[in-house]
């Protein structure tokens, strides 16, 4: 933490200095209007009072020097003269800064909180016209970030009654404008319906847009996030596919497609043209031009010409890729060893240090986009739901739209392989237990048509893909029910409601009254949930009774690196993934009881959390036994936080995963192993297996 | 061995603070008020053998201002080490700027510690 007192002490006799010297520039300035690097120095040192009170956290100054800042770079562009009277209020707002350093911020808010507003009313009527956006109080103005521009492509779809709330889309608009500049604006007005059913205080449209930016996504994220819970409002970083405000795939596209992805033409506007066209060949036929032997000729050999030149792709074998990708890996844990050699022994040698780290930063770049080759777009999977989801549908006597968003969304090739499975069996799920029959539907008000809703996007470094229905939703009391007979709940205590959606998820669980040729045969969402967990994801589960259900599934990148935290427990080096950790804390020993039947719980921001104690699961010696001396990891379990006590954290590092499988054999607990950049061997762990290890089966959670 | 950081801004007050964060979290801080000071203590730390593994610069600054500062020293042997700008919210076209002579990433003063500490570790590890 920065030391309070020592750093304001600093700013205090900066600020003294600071000011000395812009009364004096100021006075001076009287006798030599117009000297530019008076004007200059005066600017530059209210600019600085303004960042340094900023450091310190002095508002009010800040905000003051902001506006006298902002006026002196009218004087320092030319477009005020600075005389008499302006250096005169040049003086007054300085005496004003001299008022404002002698105090501290808080007494100053009380005692010249009235002056400074005066003071500021006056200062700003010099400000000009042109309206400057008050961005220093907000947070979303802070940042940091590597120069990267993006192109994050944001899909908006607002609840029809958002105007209820008191949001106007307008506004949020208008901030991301301010944040890049918009490629791509399309509002789609499809939603409105016929005048006799409109309401004019409901919001029909819905958009989708393209920033070009250089923030960070969680920047532009923020925008929305009073209203994202509510609302559908998907963000996607599909900067892949743009090079300077291009869009690549146009060039494969035809004019109307373009027209109709831009938003000037609709789908149907575009098929009566289509059909109202006649083919050339068949119009030169007609004609007598030509005979139609001829025009079959060339267009049998226009396909063949075709086929020859289908793409720039070429195809490469993806066991070639994978060899790759893993020697890639080992490049980067070779460079971190000469860097690390580098350190201990040549660290005088600064060209070599450069040149390595030169190297290191390069050879990432690789690793990154070897990566990326492995990556294909979920589109495959996503375009066979059409038919399941019409065949299914049909079988069942429903009638169902499927929707798809984000087909273009990447995934790593084996995930996409893996991933087909589950998700079939959750569509199936919704289309049998979730939509319910056409009659049903229009007894409860809803469209006769059911929807279900395939969506796969990329959200803070993890792909996510949902499947959504506005079907009858889970009936907890039915789930409650069936868990108390099966005598996995005993009725004791209150349950959370992802408690209670957890019973679904278990072996041998379903609500269905009748097992149907679709789903219910026993294999049930516990192969789903097993399924995704062995890519090193999670599923969850939302649901309200009567309007619908969603599983949102949230998978890595990627299956061959992760970031990861390496923490010591005794000589041994474990690397825990990132993304399974929620917080690393330092305990106070009279935080752990122990509860009969279950084992030690440690409390955490007033709840009581299971301990593992890691050395106790893999039987590794250490020193570090009282959790007051180690420190505690607070993991992502199975819906539901767990602690697991180490001695220390070692660093953070990305790391290559190896397959134990492959080399040794499967061990519970652990995913893998990887070569760490001193060529230590780190165990990486399993944060689910590693729970079922400890607590066993999760059946009596 | 510790990593050795430059920050080079004309605020005592911003260098204090820099200083206070990265040594905290570990690292070597050289200071300087100026882009020209800068020089003499990138020149300084060559002939002493110190490694300097990133450079935090200010872009308004008197005497030399950052973006001439960041073109020298991308000129000499020094080119490889990473630059962050600092500048305020409202210079969005400095950001550019720096980055067109040569700087790798900026931060928004005022920041906060771990803001600074972030970036910096995304550069120096």
């Amino acid at each position: 933490m920065i030391e309070k007192s020592s750093l304001y002490n600093i700013f205090l006799e900066e600020a003294k200095e600071l000011v000395s010297l812009l009364e004096n520039d100021l006075l001076e300035l009287e006798n030599n209007v117009g000297d530019k690097q008076l004007i200059d120095q005066i600017f530059r040192s209210v600019h600085t009072l303004k960042g340094s009170s900023g450091m310190v956290e002095y508002s009010l100054l800040t905000s003051f020097a902001h506006e006298f800042e902002n006026v002196l770079s009218r004087v320092r562009s030319g477009e005020l003269k600075a005389t008499g009277s302006l250096i005169n209020l040049f003086l007054s707002s300085t005496d004003l800064l001299k008022q404002l350093i002698n105090v501290d911020s808080a007494t100053a808010e009380s005692e010249l909180g009235a002056e400074v507003k005066v003071a500021l009313e006056n200062i700003r009527k010099f400000k000009g016209i042109q309206k400057e956006p008050e961005v220093e109080t907000k947070t979303s103005s802070y940042g940091a970030e590597t120069f990267s521009e993006k192109y994050i492509q944001i899909n908006i779809k607002f609840k029809p009654d958002i105007f209820s709330s008191g949001t106007d889309p307008l506004m949020l608009l208008k901030e991301l404008s301010s944040m890049g500049e918009f490629v791509k604006v399309k509002c789609n007005p499809e939603a409105i319906p016929p005048m006799d059913s409109f309401k004019y205080d409901s919001l029909y449209l819905s958009w989708e847009l393209i920033l070009k930016t250089e923030m960070p996504v969680s920047t532009v994220e923020n925008v929305f996030i009073f209203v994202r819970e509510n609302n559908t409002i998907v963000f996607e970083d599909v900067s892949r596919r743009f090079f300077e405000g291009i869009d690549l795939r146009y060039a494969d596209k035809k004019l109307g497609e373009i027209l109709e992805d831009e938003g000037y033409v609709t789908q149907s506007d575009l098929q009566k043209i289509v059909d109202s066209q006649k083919k050339m060949g068949e119009m030169l036929v007609e004609n007598k031009n030509i005979d139609t032997n001829i025009v079959n000729r060339v267009l049998s050999s226009q396909q063949k010409s075709r086929d020859i030149l289908t793409s720039q792709t070429i195809r490469v074998d993806t066991n070639k890729l994978d060899r790759l990708v893993n020697l890639v890996g080992e490049l980067v844990i070779g460079i971190a060893g000469i860097n690390q050699l580098i350190s201990e022994k040549y660290h005088k040698n600064r060209e070599l240090n450069d040149v390595a780290e030169h190297l290191d930063r390069i050879s990432r770049s690789i690793q990154e986009q070897v990566m990326k080759t492995r990556m294909v777009p979920i589109e495959g999977t996503f375009s066979h739901f059409q038919r399941i989801v019409r065949d299914t549908s049909r079988e069942l006597n429903k009638r169902i739209n499927l929707f798809l968003a984000g087909s273009e969304t990447e995934l790593d090739k084996t995930l996409i392989e893996q991933i087909d499975a589950p998700l079939k069996h959750l569509v199936r799920n919704s289309i049998d237990h979730g939509i319910e029959s056409p009659e049903e539907r229009i007894a409860s008000g809803k469209p006769a048509d059911g929807s279900i809703w395939l969506r796969a996007y990329q959200q803070e470094g993890k792909i996510i893909i949902e499947v959504e229905d506005d079907g009858k939703g889970i009936d907890k009391k039915a789930i409650l029910k069936k868990a108390t007979e099966k005598g996995l709940y005993k009725g004791a205590g209150e349950l959370s409601e992802k408690e209670i959606y957890n019973f679904i998820f278990l072996p041998g669980f379903t609500t269905a009254k009748q097992v149907t040729e679709i789903s219910g045969r026993g294999v049930g969402l516990d192969v789903v949930r097993k399924n995704i967990e062995n890519l090193r994801g999670n599923v969850e589960l939302f649901s309200e009774k009567g309007k619908g259900t969603l599983f949102r599934i949230k998978l890595p990148l990627t299956l061959a690196i992760i970031e990861g935290m390496q923490v010591s427990i005794g000589p041994e080096t474990i690397t825990v993934p990132l993304f399974s950790i929620i917080e690393a804390v330092r305990p106070e020993s009279t935080v752990v009881k122990t509860i009969e039947g279950k084992g030690e719980l440690i409390e955490f921001r007033g709840e009581y959390l299971p301990l593992i104690r890691l050395y106790e699961i893999f039987n590794f010696k250490t020193g570090v036994t009282d959790p007051a001396n180690g420190l505690i990891l607070v993991l992502d379990g199975h819906n539901r936080k767990i602690a697991m006590m180490v001695d220390d954290v070692l660093g953070q590092q990305q790391v290559v995963i190896k397959s134990l499988e492959k080399n040794y054999r499967q061990v519970p607990g652990i995913s893998g192993a990887t070569v760490l950049g001193d060529g230590k061997i780190s165990l990486i762990l399993d944060v689910y297996s590693l729970e079922k290890l400890a607590f066993g089966q999760l059946e009596n959670i | 061995m510790n990593r050795t950081i430059l920050i080079v801004d004309d605020s005592a007050t911003l260098r204090a603070s820099v200083n206070f964060v990265l040594t905290d979290a570990g690292f070597d801080i050289i200071q300087a008020k100026n882009g020209e000071e800068g020089l003499d203590k990138l020149e300084e730390s060559k002939r002493l053998g110190i490694k300097i593994d990133m450079i935090i610069s200010d872009i308004n600054m008197p005497v030399m201002d950052g973006i001439t500062f960041i073109k020298e020293v991308k000129k000499g042997d020094f080119r490889f080490v990473p630059i962050l700008i600092l500048t305020t919210e409202s210079e969005n076209a400095k950001k550019m700027e720096g980055k067109a002579a040569g700087a790798s990433g900026w931060l928004v003063k005022p920041f906060k510690p771990e803001q600074l500490v972030w970036v910096v570790k995304k550069f120096v590890r």
